[in-house]
């Protein structure tokens, strides 16, 4: 659906994307996950024509560059930071991009993306007036506008209270469920963990590992700890097998508790990197 | 959806945000006293003992080369500084008509600021019997200086974030596009510059160009100069917003 071959740029002395590729397959949600700066959104303005990559090659649904204006219509980007106008009310700014999509039957387009992002009640309100959780719904449905095939989502929950994030996240998976192919940034690897098909690891703009959480996990996760505990009593085993672990502690006899430990998607990264994803 | 339709969404939503911001008000109230202040008390506007608007209208390239850099600065720099850019140039279509829907959206806006000055024409009109062909004449000159010096002045707008720098940048060059016809600059080459450069020279300025349309005659020249520029621009306009794109 979306491939991006060894593509690199600078900016000056700054390598933001240094030789990264991934390919996103039909229908599935593929994460970029890597703490700020990595080179997720210089990225991702690349795949979609916004910035020329010194070197590489981009390809939307095998049609070519989005350069080219038709093949960009198959994408929606929802951008890091809000990209809609202050002035304008959320209905106002939905059906400025519908009719400039050229969006058939544009207003009532407007009025279903204003549903599913819950701002019905909040149509006629001017978006200067929103809080940072609102916007970003908006900021969501105004990529969606014109039905894309693939979307391009850069850290759509940066900056918005639990609430507006749970109904990101959800919304993310229905329109996964809708068969959309989405890129989905993030530093947050809980987010990751929870709604990506497959994860790409990225720091200093290289792709470290790509995979699903479980195949990541595996790889670079390191052992399970198991803490066992006996009356007052806890002895910590690291293991790379604990169901063989607790097994052979039971057997051993005495257990008045155990726990295991999993390595999670932060193991991943530290493994990969030497630091931690959380600063 | 065709290049013209959407020429009109963009157009609307820009000129609707200039009433949205004190700017709209502003520039009327400073325009309009301005205008009125320089054919009064400098132009001799009364003391003449003439009917026409002559007084009135040799005034405007000077009102121009800082009024007209104040509608164009944020033309682009107001999307690069807001984000909005990244999502218009994802957009399925060129930059050509995102060019073409804002330039004639601040055209219309300076243009309607210069309608406003429609008490002047009565007034000279009750004073005196005018020719009223010269001043619509004229009119349509100033507008046609103004739309040059918006063209110049979004293309420079788009080269740029920073809306201090894009005023500055655009007073400038309005004020070397009018500069180049300078009656003391042509009057200093005509003494020893080949008559070829002095009359090139004196054919790329604007306010050559402007007197010329004053006198109330439609001189295809004139027209087709102010046309040029404003079409030279654009088409540079165009090109510039392909090259930064959200940058
Ligand atoms: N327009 C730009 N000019 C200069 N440096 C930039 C620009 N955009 C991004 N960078 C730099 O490139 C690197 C990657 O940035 P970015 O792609 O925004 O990372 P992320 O989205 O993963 O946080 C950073 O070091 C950033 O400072
Ligand atoms: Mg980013």
């Amino acid at each position: 659906m979306l491939t991006l071959g060894d593509i690199r740029k600078r900016f000056g002395a700054t390598t933001a994307v240094d030789g990264l590729s991934l390919q996103v397959s039909a229908g599935e949600v593929f994460g970029l996950l890597g703490p700020n700066g990595a080179g997720k959104s210089t990225s991702l303005a690349i795949a979609t024509g916004l910035l020329a990559a010194d070197s590489g090659s981009v390809d939307l649904l095998g049609l070519g560059s989005p350069t080219n204006a038709s093949v960009r219509s198959h994408l929606g980007l929802a951008p890091q930071e809000i990209t809609l106008y202050a002035e304008l009310t959320a209905r106002e700014n939905l059906l400025f991009f519908a009719r400039l999509y050229g969006v058939a039957n544009a207003r009532r387009r407007v009025e279903e993306l204003l549903a599913i992002v819950e701002l019905e009640s909040r149509a006629n309100d001017r978006i200067g007036t929103f809080s940072g959780g609102m916007k970003r719904r908006l900021n969501l449905a105004a990529a969606l506008v014109h039905d894309p095939k693939v979307l391009l989502l850069d850290e759509p929950t940066a900056g918005v209270d639990p609430q507006s994030r749970n109904r990101i996240l959800e919304l993310v998976r229905t329109l996964a469920r809708a068969g959309k192919t989405i890129v989905y940034t993030t530093h947050y690897m809980e987010e990751a963990a929870k709604i990506c098909d497959r994860v790409g690891i990225v720091d200093h703009g290289r792709m470290l590992d790509v995979g699903t959480v479980a195949q990541l996990v595996t790889r670079h996760g390191g052992h399970s700890a198991v803490t066992v505990s006996r009356g007052d009593q806890d002895e910590r085993v690291l293991t790379a097998d604990p169901v063989a672990e607790v097994t052979r502690q039971f057997a051993v006899g005495g257990v008045t508790g155990v726990r295991v430990e999993s390595p999670d998607l932060e193991a991943v990264f530290l493994a990969l990197t030497g630091r931690s994803l959380r600063e | 959806m065709s290049g013209a339709q959407r020429i009109g969404v963009i157009f609307r939503r820009e000129f609707r945000s200039y009433f949205q911001t004190p700017l709209a008000a502003v520039f009327l109230v400073i325009f309009l006293f301005l205008a009125g202040f320089f054919a009064f008390n400098i132009g001799g506007f009364y003391d003449r003992n003439q009917a026409d608007l002559r007084p009135f209208f040799q005034f405007h390239p000077w009102l121009y080369v800082f009024l007209v850099p104040a509608v164009s600065m944020r033309l682009w720099a107001e999307e690069r500084r807001t984000g909005t850019i990244e999502l218009i140039m994802t957009l399925p279509f060129g930059s050509r008509d995102l060019v073409l829907g804002k330039f004639l959206a601040a055209w219309a806006f300076t243009s309607i600021a210069l309608a406003l000055t429609f008490p002047m024409w009565i007034t000279v009109s009750w004073l005196g019997d005018p020719d009223h062909g010269t001043i619509v004449v004229a009119y349509l000159a100033s507008a046609l200086l103004g739309g040059a010096f918006l063209a110049v002045g979004a293309f420079l707008s788009a080269l740029t974030k920073n809306q201090v720098i894009a005023f500055v940048l655009c007073a400038v060059a309005c004020f070397v596009l009018l500069l180049a016809g300078f009656p003391a600059v042509i009057d200093f080459l005509r003494g020893w510059a080949p008559r070829g450069v002095v009359e090139g020279l004196a054919s790329t300025s604007a306010l050559t160009h402007y007197e010329s349309m004053m006198r109330g005659v439609i001189d295809l020249r004139d027209v087709l100069f102010f046309a040029l520029v404003i079409t030279a621009f654009l088409v540079l306009n165009v090109f510039a917003i392909d090259w930064k794109k959200s940058d």
